[in-house]
């Protein structure tokens, strides 16, 4: 098996055996897509337009063996399906990916929303009996003077993410909440498939401080109508981000 | 101050770079790996059906076998098996001299 064949991904394999019926030529593509980096539809382009009979003869040296950081190429490499569901790491990455769009967007959705929503960090890290938690999202409202933790989550609603949002609430409620803020608020999101849903953990009210209890709502209370985005408002921001993402 | 963080900068932007060829590296790698292992696989079905008479039956009971061993794995499809074969097939009757000679330098390799 020629060196450059092992180099570059399996489609674009796939696609020379299906175009290219000489093996001269096979081998010639293979290290030219190395050598420019060439995505899997740059390569059925270069074929399509004859790139062998117009360049062929006069290219002889290929050293490369790694392509370029920037090319598509690499780009193809990295996130290449087969690559990853060999190792079976396949819905794990997937899902990290989706939530790494989601926790963009919805940052940045936020932020220029110009409604007061600070933003405090990613990942931010929890200590709670000495065990380490991360949450998603912490903002903090400066209309509203509370913090906001946001969990976003690839995949249907599972009941076990409003009981960690609660956890997540409380422990920001006893080590963050400075004693003049307002009680957090959570917002959990949940991205399946194509729609996205959104959910907001408040503060039952009617249940004195001290007993921690947050009921999921879709509603907002007027108190907070102002101060955030209603349900209708992210989903669509959300929806709208995503299909934007896949059409590029 | 702005030397500091413009020297900074430059430096930070040279360790991204290289975190990122290590992960490319990584990703070659994990590639050339497979497209190894169906070089191998291929190798096996083609010496299996020379040695016996199943003929493409092997092909389709091996693909439902390794689907059900690996479930999470796509490149053992009935499709892609016969795509492998046919690829190995290609590279290994085209030019007998070529491969014979690249084979051998290829195995000598290792990525720099």
């Amino acid at each position: 098996m020629p060196q450059a064949v092992a180099q570059i991904p399996w489609g674009h394999n796939r696609l020379i055996i299906n175009k290219i019926k000489n093996i001269e030529q096979a081998v010639f593509y293979c290290r030219a897509t190395l050598e420019n980096g060439w995505s899997r539809d740059s390569l059925e382009l270069a074929i399509k337009n004859k790139y062998f009979e117009i360049k062929g003869k006069s290219i002889t040296n290929f050293e490369q063996t790694l392509p370029q950081l920037q090319s598509e190429l690499a780009k193809e490499t990295l996130k290449n399906p087969y690559n990853f569901d060999f190792l079976g790491l396949e819905q794990d990455a997937q899902e990290r990916e989706i939530e790494n769009a989601m926790i963009e967007h919805i940052s940045q959705f936020l932020i220029e929303l110009g409604k007061g929503f600070a933003f405090v960090g990613r990942q931010y890290q929890l200590v709670v009996s000495n065990s380490e938690y991360y949450i998603d999202l912490l903002f903090y409202h400066l209309q509203l003077r509370c913090y906001i933790v946001i969990e976003l989550k690839a995949g249907k609603f599972k009941p076990e993410y409003s009981g960690k949002t609660n956890f997540y609430l409380s422990a920001v409620d006893s080590q963050l909440k400075h004693p003049s803020d307002n009680p957090t608020i959570g917002l959990i999101l949940c991205k399946n498939k194509d729609k996205v849903e959104a959910e907001y953990a408040l503060r039952d009210i009617s249940k004195p401080i001290g007993i921690s209890e947050y009921m999921l709502t879709q509603a907002l209370p007027t108190d907070y109508q102002n101060g955030l985005p209603t349900v209708e408002q992210l989903e669509t921001q959300l929806n709208i981000n995503e299909y934007k993402k896949e059409k590029s | 101050m702005n030397l500091i963080d413009n020297s900074y900068r430059i430096w930070l932007e040279d360790i991204k770079r290289k975190i990122k060829t290590a992960q490319l590296k990584l990703a070659v790698t994990a590639n050339t790996q497979l497209i190894e292992l169906y070089w191998e696989l291929a190798t096996n079905i083609i010496q299996k059906q020379k040695e016996s008479s199943w003929g493409d039956s092997i092909l389709e009971r091996l693909s439902v076998d390794l689907c059900l061993s690996f479930p999470n794995i796509n490149g053992f499809s009935r499709r892609n098996l016969y795509a492998v074969r046919q690829w190995y097939l290609f590279f290994i009757a085209g030019n007998m001299n070529l491969c014979h000679k690249l084979w051998h330098k290829f195995r000598g390799d290792t990525i720099a």
